[in-house]
């Protein structure tokens, strides 16, 4: 008797999106997450970790986040077990210059704006929908490619700002116990 | 990582006012999150990747592979060891290597651990799992508000007695429930109990509200390595069980491990707590146990009791006993759920009911007067040593002869079935009827020969599993079949029937829940017309005082189930003095020290 069987590869295609998201901490630190989900918003891979800004008092205050968001994501993506295909972050917790000068990504990156809640000077948005602004920190991708489809899909389905939450959520769990 | 660089070092002169270190990130600790069964997701070229096709959403999949975790040298999740948990081992401190372990090696008795908590926040909530507007789950239907509700209590209660009324959609909650269970990685295995007659009719419901979970029926004598096979749901028969069970002695045998959940359909058949399969089923063990059924009482109280003592487990399967009183009424109204039809399906054609009388034809007449007379001059002949089983005889016999006599083939019921069925029939309507009896002398055989001029199908317990199928197929496709016949012990549960919208009971059972199931064949969700029931009692006979007792007994049922607030020291049993009570005799001494369950 043949083995009934079920292909589960058939949802694979369009890719995985890693969700960046970076969080104050109370006393002066910084917690930073990459949330990789599928084109069906099942979570793949969670990395997380945190930064001490040490003497960030020096700092002017723009540069200690930027500072700490770059040291982040620099960990995060050394760590990564699976690479996205499309990178996304939100323009309010992540400076552009992190993404232009700090660090090159060869997989589109994406700051995702809620209305006009982090319009930068001399950024101009991609609009999506009737309120999601996209600020592209690379070349934004070609129609056709994989992570084109892969924002067409997820906005589809309502996903571009939803898993910033889930990753937020796993932060706090991570750090529930006060680890910061 | 080839997919980014560093485009600046940090601690140069970029940052000219920076004094001190420059900030250094602790080193990432980094989860795989857990999928389901025996796929590890294929890292396929880009080249290969596709697009959905337009319109068509991609079924999200499960895995169920180990927990993974990737740790880097220190790990900050070790802190999480301050509030009483603490990390898996796999993220212990590395040098800078990669460690993989399986989170249930590294699960800590005393809480979840953090990749066990981390999975739960990351999941997608569940109001992207249920159906509705932006639900990422595909579902073949929607789910009425008080099935979302019901899905919801499964998922958050690991001890539940649906009870909802028949043909609310116990099944499709129950699958649902699991499925969404699967998809946040809060079960792996699921087992699901269930009359034998509707096996397959479950693993096609599985395969439709939860296309991407593995089903197996496990059957048939070659059985043994199906207990094997690497599926989310198995699905096996009450028998089946208490026999594997039984033959099951290593503890390294499947059904001897942890089930993450233990469902139970149609679940009063676990009323006799004394019976082996109620034992049986009661010694697995699992972390959840949902028992399913319309009619947790059928009889007695003890009926509920043993029922709630599957569904409040203790979780390595050690006996849970309950007894009819205040503590159980009390634990019952904490795990029971029931709808009622009326309550939550306003949109539900109503069901009518009618009781038609009859006068027995004359020669029916003479043969059970002949009979019955006989039969009680044979009891009283049998003084002291008259049993039970003398009497239930006595009484099958009387109800035979309402439905047919066999010497003279004269039947007023199947007259006027006749007569009905010839009206309904040409209006395009179509009927089940139902008897207790199978033969060609007084049930479904009778009826299919006097009710031959509307091409009746048969559905009895002789006809193998896939006859059965293949009969309510035909029945569903082909209205020039305008009655389906069943046994009420194979047809009278399980089947969806909303084809015939008429209900015929040629006979009474001894309980009206069983009756109730049947019709519920037809009345149920999907039936578009008022279902009409037709029940019979014929003048002058045993039918009349049956009828009285399961008046009786549906009295005890509205009580008990329906408003729990009831003594629940009542008891409707049938015992020997109502069994006697019937045929106008008391039961002997010997009788009323000896009386077991009955036919009740």
């Amino acid at each position: 008797m043949p083995v009934r069987f079920r292909d589960l590869t058939a949802g694979d295609e369009a890719g995985c999106a890693g969700f960046l998201k970076f969080e104050p901490e109370v006393r002066g630190g910084m917690r930073g997450a990459l949330l990789v989900i599928d084109a069906r918003g099942e979570p793949r891979d969670f990395t997380f970790t945190r930064v001490d800004l040490g003497a960030a008092f020096l700092w002017r205050a723009g540069d200690a986040r930027r500072r700490a968001v770059a040291a982040l994501t620099k960990a995060l993506f050394s760590a990564v077990a699976e690479a996205p295909v499309l990178l996304l972050a939100l323009a309010q917790e992540a400076p552009p210059q992190v993404f232009t000068e700090d660090i090159e990504s060869a997989v589109p990156l994406v700051r995702v704006a809620e209305g006009a809640k982090a319009v930068q000077v001399g950024e101009s948005p991609e609009a999506l929908g009737e309120s999601l602004q996209l600020f592209w920190a690379t070349p934004p991708p070609m129609h056709d490619t994989a992570a084109r489809r892969l924002l067409d899909t997820l906005s589809q389905r309502d996903l571009l700002l939803e898993p910033f939450e889930r990753a937020g959520a796993g932060l706090a769990e991570a750090y529930r116990t006060g680890a910061a | 990582m080839t997919w980014w660089r560093v485009l600046h070092q940090p601690g140069r002169s970029r940052f000219p006012f920076l004094r001190g270190r420059s900030p250094e990130p602790v080193a990432p600790l980094s989860i795989t999150i857990p999928t389901l069964v025996g796929h590890t997701p294929a890292k396929l070229p880009a080249s290969l990747h596709s697009s959905p096709e337009p319109g068509r959403r991609v079924e999200p999949h499960l895995r169920c592979d180990t927990v993974h975790c990737v740790g880097v040298e220190q790990a900050p999740a070790r802190a999480g060891s301050r509030d009483g948990s603490r990390a898996p081992a796999s993220v212990a401190p590395a040098a800078g290597g990669i460690i993989r372990a399986s989170a249930k090696a590294a699960a800590d008795e005393s809480g979840p651990t953090l990749v066990e908590r981390l999975r739960s926040v990351l999941g997608l909530p569940l109001h992207r799992l249920l159906p509705g507007e932006a639900a990422l789950l595909e579902w073949p239907a929607p789910l009425l508000p008080y099935q979302r509700e019901g899905v919801e209590v499964l998922i958050t209660r690991p001890r539940v007695l649906l009870a909802d009324d028949m043909g609310l959609g116990k099944t499709v909650q129950a699958i649902a429930a699991l499925r969404l269970l699967m998809h946040q990685r809060a079960i792996e295995s699921a087992l699901i109990v269930v009359p034998a007659s509707l096996a397959d009719q479950w693993r096609r419901e599985v395969d439709k509200w939860a296309p991407e979970l593995r089903a197996v029926v496990v059957r048939g004598p070659d059985r043994a390595p199906l207990w094997l096979y690497p599926t989310h749901v198995k699905i096996v028969s009450y028998e089946t069980l208490r026999s594997d069970l039984a033959s099951a002695t290593s503890r390294a045998h499947p059904l001897r491990q942890h089930w993450d959940l233990v469902v139970l359909d149609e679940a009063q058949r676990m009323k006799n707590r004394d019976a082996e399969t109620s034992h049986a089923v009661k010694r697995l063990a699992r972390s959840r146990s949902w028992a399913l059924t319309g009619t947790p009482l059928e009889n007695q109280v003890d009926d509920l009791a043993s029922i709630l003592e599957f569904v409040d487990h203790h979780d390595d399967g050690s006996p849970q006993t309950y007894t009819p009183g205040p503590p159980l009424l009390a634990r019952h109204r904490q795990l029971q759920l029931r709808r009622r039809k009326h309550d939550v399906l306003k949109q539900l054609p109503p069901k009518h009911t009618v009781e038609i009388r009859l006068d027995l034809l004359p020669n029916q007449r003479a043969a059970y007067d002949r009979a019955e007379q006989e039969g009680v001059v044979h009891l009283r002949s049998l003084g002291q040593d008259v049993r039970i089983e003398h009497v239930l005889a006595l009484i099958t016999r009387l109800k035979q002869i309402c439905n047919l006599d066999p010497a003279s083939g004269a039947s007023a019921k199947l007259d006027d079935i006749r007569e009905r069925m010839t009206e309904l029939a040409a209006e395009g309507h179509r009927a089940l009827l139902f008897s207790q009896y199978t033969s060609s002398d007084h049930g479904v055989g009778a009826a299919a020969q006097a009710l031959s001029q509307f091409a009746p199908l048969t559905f009895t317990g002789d006809l193998s599993s896939a006859e059965r199928d293949r009969v309510v197929q035909r029945f569903r496709e082909r209205p020039e079949h305008q009655v389906l016949l069943l046994s009420l012990k194979a047809g009278g549960v399980g089947l969806n029937l909303q084809e015939a919208s008429y209900v015929f009971h040629l006979d009474r059972w001894w309980n009206p829940a069983v009756e109730r199931q049947a019709e519920d064949r037809v009345h149920r969700l999907g039936q578009t017309v008022p279902v009409t029931i037709f029940k019979y009692i014929c003048n002058g006979t045993i039918e009349e005082r049956i009828e009285h007792l399961l008046s009786q007994k549906q009295r005890l049922f509205d009580d008990i189930i329906d408003d729990v607030s009831l003594e629940l020291d009542a008891s409707a049993r049938l015992n020997a003095e109502e069994l006697f009570g019937l045929l106008g005799l008391e039961p002997s001494t010997r009788t009323r020290e000896t009386r077991g369950a009955g036919g009740a």
